[in-house]
């Protein structure tokens, strides 16, 4: 019989075009990829996006300062606490109201809970997006805790509209301190464990490793903020560059990574669960006594002028931009969302890799897709 | 920031700075000199571009940009009104940074205001079809979903 030889010189290679998702496991959400490929390796990325996108800044012109704080639970809903909280600080600072000590702290403390929960949960999907099935189990089963503890303060698990301008809506339930100290030593832990489980699995580092890099220069240049941007070597944690709330009072360190792949950006939200729990360990012994709400009037006008506040949600750097010409509603607010920075910084990172580097990819960038389409 | 101040003022006469009562100073530029100004306070060490926010002032659209120096953490803002609200057209800030892309997407989205240059100036929250502008003050909303 003869022997077939293949010319591989005679073979052609022609792009084609992937479509990825809006209903796809991997997108974590209605985001829409158009892929051009060559083979299995990716040549672009076209988001496209709106799937959810409900004009949420434009529904806040019609709206009244107090409302809008119940729209930004809707955008991105793992930091939901943190949201509400950045529209109360903008709404504060316009009309330089000063809020109690206690309620600094709640917000912290609130806020300090979110970012934990919601890296449990990037945590736990982000395993399901590599193969390994199990850590969502896990993340959920700790996640449910913080859920609790929400639920029994706030009335809600996942859009609270706990932040009110100038307090928050309720005191702390009796049981919050208690239960927030069994929490502490809990995911303490577990997070060895998990370690275990997936951080030094061989496959799994693999699949990490030098896997979509982002320089520095460009972290910068696409806009990108939170875990992404620190895993780039960028030090952009607004909680250290402009405290607010009660994070002037606590001592944290912010986590660093200058690798720019995969891994790094992953090392940066596990080490940051830790420094978390520092902050709530510092501050829930001493939870002030003066009340939950300054007074504010019953129908806010903010005064004629343009508000920034930035904070930092568990995805990264929120902007609320509110312009007001001295009404009961905004002439025009802003959501900066770091999402949406975060998602053009794909475009570039997927290039030249294998499709399913590219779902590894975004599982580490951590995408909230209402937080992107607003 | 007082350098880049004093250069802006010898280099654009017609731009306009303000800096008392506001957060951070603002640059008010028209649309002609709106790219060489972006250049020079990329040089002057704004190497974040925070947001980029379409405005309706009633009479005028327009961008307001926020810019953030990484290094000394200062902050400017850059505002270019224009006064064509059947064509408005702005240079693209893609070469400068790069998340301008997806904002000027976003703009020309819910603005209409077409960025010259950019490399896929297409629609992106809204369905390719959809007629209007609707963060523009003058939208109608003929289903009543937004404005009652």
């Amino acid at each position: 019989m003869d022997t077939v030889t293949l010319n591989t010189g005679d073979l052609k290679s022609q792009e084609y075009f992937l479509n990825m998702g809006p209903q796809h496991p991997a997108t974590h959400g209605v985001l829409r990829l158009i892929l051009t490929m060559d083979g299995e390796v990716v040549k672009n990325i076209e988001p496209d996006l709106g799937f959810i996108h409900r004009s949420i800044e434009k529904q806040c012109e019609y709206e009244g300062y107090k409302q809008i704080i119940h729209l930004t639970d809707r955008m991105d809903y793992l930091s939901a606490h943190i949201n509400n909280e950045a529209v109360a600080l903008a709404i504060e600072q316009a009309l330089e109201i000063e809020v109690p000590e206690r309620v600094k702290v709640i917000r912290t403390i609130m806020g300090e809970l979110t970012r934990i929960a919601s890296h449990l949960l990037w945590w736990g999907v982000m395993g399901m997006d590599v193969g390994a099935l199990t850590t969502f189990m896990y993340a959920f089963r700790d996640r449910e805790m913080i859920n609790d503890i929400m639920e029994e303060t706030c009335g809600a698990r996942l859009t609270m509209s706990y932040s009110t301008p100038g307090g928050v809506m309720f005191d702390l339930h009796p049981n919050f301190v208690k239960r927030v100290k069994e929490f502490i030593p809990h995911l303490r832990s577990v997070i060895p464990k998990y370690d275990e489980l997936l951080t030094g699995n061989v496959i799994f580092q693999k699949r990490m490793k030098g896997i979509g890099i982002l320089s520095y220069e460009d972290a910068i240049s696409h806009g990108a903020s939170g875990p992404v941007a620190r895993g780039s070597g960028v030090s952009c944690d607004r909680r250290k560059i402009a405290p607010y709330s009660a994070l002037d009072k606590v001592d944290f360190k912010e986590i660093i990574y200058t690798e720019g792949d995969n891994l790094a950006r992953y090392n940066v939200r596990m080490k940051e669960m830790l420094e978390s729990l520092n902050i709530i360990e510092q501050l829930i012994d001493n939870i002030p006594d003066d009340g939950i709400q300054a007074k504010t009037k019953a129908l806010i006008k903010l005064p004629k002028g343009e508000f920034l506040q930035r904070v930092e949600t568990a995805r990264g750097d929120l902007g609320v931009y509110i312009v007001s010409d001295g009404k009961k509603n905004p002439y025009r607010v802003k959501f900066r969302s770091p999402g949406f920075s975060n998602l053009n910084a794909l475009i570039e990172m997927g290039k030249g890799h294998l499709i399913a580097d590219v779902v590894a990819i975004m599982s580490t960038l951590d995408f909230v897709v209402p937080d992107i389409d607003r | 920031m007082e350098n880049l101040i004093n250069k802006i003022q010898s280099k654009f006469p017609e731009a306009t700075i303000e800096t008392e009562g506001v957060q951070f100073p603002v640059i008010n530029v028209s649309p002609a000199d709106y790219y060489p100004l972006m250049e020079a306070v990329r040089e002057a060490g704004f190497d974040y571009l925070f947001s980029m926010t379409g405005m309706d002032w009633g009479k005028e659209l327009g961008v307001t940009n926020h810019l953030e120096n990484t290094k000394t953490r200062e902050m400017i803002v850059v505002k270019v009104k224009l006064e064509d609200r059947e064509n408005p057209e702005l240079e693209t800030l893609e070469n400068i940074w790069k998340t301008a892309h997806l904002h000027e997407r976003e703009i020309y989205d819910l603005f209409g205001i077409n960025f010259k240059g950019h490399s896929v100036m297409k629609r992106l929250l809204l369905p390719d079809d959809w007629e209007g502008y609707p963060m523009r003050k003058d939208w109608m909303d003929e289903t009543k979903m937004i404005i009652r």
